[in-house]
């Protein structure tokens, strides 16, 4: 540990060990937004859209005015009476009728508003959201009528008048986050440890994974596929742990190594390559929204040119097998701590990784915007949790409140420094300190807050204050570091989800789906687990292992799950192979596409770390010419957001605005045309065939057959060596005069098979 | 809720098709012909899919107008302001109204300004239309005019990510990409969705990308800057000839069904052997499709020639072949339509953006209409916002309007909404959207029920949420609808 600076003084990380444990943890679906609203299908919820032009400052001065207070008793209590406050009045609370957690039958209920936002502007009845719904603008109200024109003109005039209100009493503080219920949900319950589940028969079985496996399996009277042969096999590792293609040397080696460790012995040398880094920490780096720009817009899409020190950091990372709590704790307390090593400093820079707003000058926008950057994305990469979603009110689903959300703002707020440009008038900073705020906008401080975390993912005696209090290092009260403290918490914070969500992301690389298929969202709304022990019991490896990543992987790859061959056996019955009955084929990532065609014809650049490699412009197209500078591995290609290279373009590369738990895929003919005409893969296959050449030399058969050495790791099939001849052999009139020697055509055709990017 | 059932389309059998075929039987020669190109779309993402609700419109053209249009130079007639010419903005504004506009500016020593044009009415509706579109006020009986557009931002780059997304941030699906979603497409030798962009502007990518929605939906972009009007990597090498080309396609589809028989199960591989036979059909059809001298002398002189005018009469030529939604960004490079005092002044920034867009896109409602086509294709005109009432205090020779999203016009044409029709108003200074205000999310709702597509059913579920384009928002204004 002293390697890499760090004090060790993280007392609960390494020492304590799984006893006693009920961590306790909430939901997620990232969603960072912008003073939006998180809504579950089926919740009508509004946000006020002139937002921007609300006024809440003249709260009604005149609320005792003799006249306005007739007015009011005469005109507006009558209909509130009659048409409101049945759904909207505590009454209608306690009879668990209330909706939109709106109270109209206070004064400090109507200013304060429900989820929709305060009711009225007093003053401005046309941006007053009561005005509106009532005439059915926005929100329609009361739902099933529209009230005549003569109340709506009385309500109108009523708040230009300033609302006066005689009746008092508070607005009840109407949380409904159910933390008893919350606690329930699988993925905030404690870890299960109950025994390794019984099988059958124990023939298949190669590690306690495969009890897991098979137990759901014969559950549905499936049966798993048979081993992938050795080719197979090596071929899928190479991508899978180290993203590249292995080379036919290597996989003659481990043909010829009969021994019944060839394997494990395979993998462990692919686990201490270096690639390994490069593969994996791309993997978190989609998690950790990276990109190396501020991408607010596309004009001013300033560069950080720093920004690489993180992404070398990730690496390291992954290449030292970092233990993942330290990881994580890195990249939470940031300087002031562990700021010795380039490892650290480079974690470090998490927080700030987001994207700014640079369209406003209102430094208020920009410094909440980056603090939902910071929160919503500590949330979903780490806990999978949709923190973001209590940005303007507790959230809809999972047991988070707003209170919560900003309370995670105030760890932050320290990290936020807002650079002001010039201007023609500099914009006050109105936030000094951190609030809770209501509707998501600084406009509507509500009170002050102090740092905090999630509560559901405490065990019930436990404070926020227990980590911030410097109870546990009487060395620093800087609520970054308690937060790491409770994140990495395995006894009273929480640090079981955390296992539980990098568990399922490393099961998730290496079989292609998660065992939870939501891996950003472990709430309520995320798909629950197929295999939920052995989620658990994954997750409880890597704490027995001391948060270290490597031992996983080998477990996972080494089991007979993994080592299945792609099968159509039970295709009808588990399409999407939840049960795990065969080995998936998939697509490799853009990223690795990219590096295959670089590695198959030998122009792969082994230069690793530094700063990142510019490839092309904001042109699109071919504009993006590569050049020998620029055949490093794509995780060292500059990620300035916005502006992408086409392979990352056509083949889905993660967006890098918000964590991206899991890649679409999509096929479609721009990626198509990318294969058939871009110079690159030109380029690429004319390298190719001079390398084959050289290593092949001229005759037509040989040549077929190193190049499916080469790029699928196996020879041709009589057919494939038939066709690969007849296309080598062939004589047209035009190919004479076309620059091109057959072998480039045949070597680029190579690289646009399905096998090509296809790993099965 | 009736989610599109991403798998049942995508997750296609391939098998059936190439089963039966002995090896060598499968020539590239069909690749060209219809009847296999249709059998390959109706395996395909964008197979035409059946509206929730009978559509009026099939097609949308939309046509975005990058900068900030001022409602009050083109269709909102203010006579009013003339009077109050020279008042103070604070003395009849509030400072909230005034903040709540642009950050970026102050506008304590604002003066209100009188429209620089002049308004007439125009056609059998008497729409008012000013004076820099004189090609366009022949056409205004057809067209549905709203006066009332509202949004949540004065900012360039915001505003126009909410007009594509309905979202305030970059990264959610653009409008083509949720109804290529929603609807597929009619060709299937070409994208459903195409933009024709002249340059980047501020909103970036995520105005045609498909954010969270497959790629597949997302806009295959040209960008006309330079006069070019193609395709990325459609052009084969100079270096490969077409037979070349043709052979090299026949072994991979050969060598890729072998490989694909060993996995039953995989429709994504099925999928990308469509996708090479189609993105070979487009090299063949794309270019042609791109190529105006295919068009009459007299249909090109009517849409002018200025590289606007080739957006528009390309956009009619992309519809006409079956793409489902084909946006036009005019003036991408440099916000060309924000008309402060330093960027060229209102005067002559907005007659030259009339001149270069009036001809084209008059050109195109009238061919439209000549065609049969307008009745199912949806034109679209659109900007981020409008432009305040009052003239920005700045130190500039020149006059100039700030931004202003309280209330500014957009407008409709052919694809099922009323024929000179003008919808709500502003107040009588032409500050807020007073009368029928129509939002961003209004707007969006109003397009889809159009296409036959009902916009709280059109969702996608993306991190544990069902999405959509309207959010929780939106209403459909079907005043508008004939």
């Amino acid at each position: 540990m002293d390697d890499y600076g760090l004090p060790g003084n993280l007392p609960h990380l390494n020492s304590r060990g799984l006893a006693g444990q009920d961590p306790l943890i909430c939901s997620s679906m990232h969603v960072a937004r912008w003073r939006t609203v998180c809504v579950a299908p089926g919740v009508a919820c509004i946000i006020l859209l002139l937002a921007f032009a609300t006024a809440t400052n003249s709260l009604a001065a005149s609320g005792t005015d003799d006249e306005g207070i007739k007015f009011f008793e005469s005109r507006i209590r009558p209909v509130l009476v009659n048409k409101c406050l049945s759904c909207h009045s505590q009454d209608a609370a306690k009879a668990n009728k209330l909706k939109g957690k709106l109270l109209l039958d206070s004064r400090a209920g109507v200013l304060a508003g429900g989820e929709s936002g305060p009711a009225i502007a007093p003053g401005q009845p046309a941006q007053s959201l009561l005005i509106q719904a009532m005439r059915h603008q926005s929100l329609e109200m009361p739902p099933d009528e529209r009230l005549g024109e003569n109340v709506i003109r009385d309500f109108v005039k009523w708040i230009e008048m300033g609302a006066p209100d005689p009746r008092d009493g508070r607005k009840v503080d109407l949380r409904v986050v159910n933390l008893e219920a919350g606690r329930q949900h699988w993925a905030f319950r404690p870890l299960n440890t109950s025994a390794l589940p019984q099988v059958g028969s124990e023939q298949w079985v190669r590690n306690p994974v495969d009890r897991f496996v098979l137990a759901q399996l014969q559950q549905r009277n499936m049966t798993p596929a048979a081993e992938a042969d050795r080719r197979t096999l090596i071929r899928r590792v190479y991508f899978d742990l180290i993203g590249l293609p292995p080379s036919p040397d290597a996989v003659k080696q481990f043909l010829a190594d009969r021994s019944t460790t060839a394997y494990q012995h395979l993998i462990d040398r692919l686990l201490k390559s270096e690639h390994y880094g490069e593969r994996w920490a791309r993997h978190w780096l989609d998690v950790a929204r990276f990109g190396e720009s501020d991408g607010s817009d596309v004009r001013e899409n300033k560069l950080r040119p720093d920004a690489w020190k993180y992404r070398d950091a990730v690496i390291t990372a992954f290449n030292k097998d970092l233990p993942y709590n330290e990881f994580v704790a890195l990249q939470l307390a940031g300087r002031g701590l562990y700021t010795k090593s380039s490892l650290a400093a480079g974690l470090a820079r998490f927080p700030k990784l987001g994207t700014t707003l640079k369209d406003s000058d209102n430094p208020n926008d920009k410094m909440f915007h980056r603090l939902d950057d910071m929160v919503s994305t500590t949330g979903s990469a780490f806990l999978g949790l949709t923190i973001g979603c209590a940005r303007c009110h507790d959230h809809k689903i999972d047991p988070i409140t707003a209170e919560e959300y900003y309370r995670l703002t105030a760890v932050f707020f320290s990290q936020v420094k807002v650079e002001p440009r010039a201007s023609d008038r500099q914009i006050p900073l109105e936030i000094r300190e951190p609030h809770l705020l209501a509707g998501g906008s600084w406009k509507r401080p509500v009170r002050k807050v102090t740092p905090g975390f999630v509560e559901v993912l405490m065990r019930e005696e436990s404070r926020s204050e227990d980590w911030i209090s410097g109870k546990l290092n009487p060395a620093t009260r800087d609520p970054r570091y308690a937060l790491a403290l409770w994140m990495t918490d395995v006894n009273h914070g929480a640090g079981q989800l955390l296992a539980r969500v990098i568990a399922n992301r490393v099961w998730q690389h290496h079989f292609g789906r998660g065992i939870v298929d939501t891996p950003n969202d472990f709430g309520f709304l995320g798909a629950p687990p197929t295999h939920p022990k052995l989620l658990d019991w994954l997750a409880g490896e890597l704490l027995r292992n001391g948060w270290r990543l490597k031992p996983l992987h080998r477990l996972i790859i080494n089991s007979a799950a993994y080592r299945q061959a792609s099968s159509a056996r039970w295709v009808e019955t588990d399409r999407d192979n939840h049960w795990i009955w065969h080995y998936q084929t998939r697509r490799l990532e853009a990223e690795i596409i990219r590096d295959n065609a670089l590695s198959v014809s030998g122009s792969l650049k082994q230069q690793m770390h530094g700063p990142s490699t510019r490839v092309g412009s904001l042109a699109g197209g071919d504009a993006f010419e590569e050049n020998p500078r620029t055949w490093r591995r794509s995780v060292y290609m500059m990620a300035p957001r916005f502006d992408t290279h086409p392979v990352l373009r056509v083949f889905d590369a993660a967006d890098n605005f918000q964590s991206i738990g899991a890649r679409t895929v999509s096929t479609t003919p721009s990626g198509a045309l990318f294969m058939l005409n871009a110079s690159f893969l030109w380029q690429r296959a004319a390298s190719m065939a001079e390398r084959i050449e050289q290593e092949a030399g001229k005759e037509a058969g040989n040549q077929v057959e190193h190049i499916y050495e080469v790029a699928f790791a196996r020879p041709p099939t009589d057919e494939e060596r038939v066709l690969g001849i007849q296309f080598l052999q062939q004589t047209h009139d035009e190919d004479s005069k076309r620059g091109q020697p057959v072998l480039v055509h045949y070597c680029h055709a190579i690289m646009g098979l399905n096998e090509f990017i296809y790993i099965r | 809720m009736s989610r599109i059932d991403e798998n049942s389309t995508w997750k296609m059998n391939r098998r059936a098709c190439l089963g039966g075929l002995g090896l060598g039987q499968i020539a590239l020669s069909g690749l060209l012909a219809e009847a296999d190109a249709a059998g390959s779309a109706a395996r395909s993402p964008l197979t035409p899919r059946q509206p929730h609700i009978t559509s009026r419109a099939k097609n949308v053209i939309f046509l975005f107008m990058v900068g900030g249009a001022s409602h009050l130079e083109t269709f909102d007639h203010k006579p009013l302001l003339n009077k109050y010419a020279g008042r103070n903005a604070v003395d009849l504004f509030s400072t909230d109204e005034l903040d709540g506009l642009n950050p970026e500016k102050d506008y304590s020593r604002s003066k209100v300004l009188q429209p620089v044009f002049s308004f007439k009415q125009h056609g059998q509706s008497g729409m008012w239309v000013s004076e820099i579109f004189p090609h366009l006020s022949k056409v205004v009986d057809e067209i549905t005019m709203i006066n009332s557009m509202h949004t949540a931002s004065s900012i360039h780059s915001v505003g126009q990510i909410l007009m594509h997304t309905g979202y305030l941030r970059p990264g959610f699906p653009s409008l083509g990409a949720w109804v290529t979603y929603g609807l597929g497409s009619e060709n299937h030798n070409m994208p459903g969705f195409v933009a024709l962009r002249d340059g980047i502007s501020s909103g970036g990518p995520t105005m045609y990308r498909s954010g969270f929605l497959p790629g597949t939906y997302q806009a295959t972009v040209i960008d006309t800057q330079a006069g070019r009007f193609q395709l990325d990597h459609l052009q084969r090498p100079g270096h490969v000839s077409l037979n070349q080309q043709r052979r090299q396609l026949e072994l991979m589809t050969r060598l890729n069904a072998l490989h694909r028989d060993q996995h039953a199960s995989q429709g994504e591989l099925d999928a990308r052997i469509d996708s090479f036979e189609k993105a070979f059909r487009m090299q063949g059809v794309a270019p042609e499709l791109f190529d105006l001298n295919r068009e009459s002398k007299s249909v090109r002189n009517l849409y002018g020639d200025t590289s606007f005018g080739k957006q528009c009469l390309t956009a009619r030529r992309l519809v006409e072949s079956g793409v489902r939604f084909v946006e036009i960004f005019n003036g991408s490079q440099g916000r060309r339509w924000d008309a402060h005092g330093n960027r060229g002044g209102l005067i002559n920034n907005h007659r030259t953006n009339a001149a270069r867009t009036d001809q084209g896109i008059a050109g195109l409602i009238t061919d439209l209409k000549a065609r049969g086509l307008l009745d199912e294709t949806l034109v679209v005109w659109a900007t981020e916002f409008g432009r305040t009432p009052f003239e920005e205090a700045n130190r500039e020779a020149k006059i100039g309007r700030g931004h202003h999203h309280y209330g500014f016009s957009m407008w409709l044409a052919g694809g099922g909404v009323k024929r000179g029709f003008t919808y709500g108003a502003t107040d009588d200074l032409g500050m807020h959207a007073v009368d029928s205000p129509v939002s961003h999310h209004d707007f969006h709702a109003t397009i889809l029920h159009l296409l036959g597509l009902d916009h709280k059913r059109l969702t996608y579920r993306h991190n544990g949420r069902d999405f959509r384009i309207t959010d929780v928002h939106g209403r459909v204004v079907d005043d508008l609808f004939v």
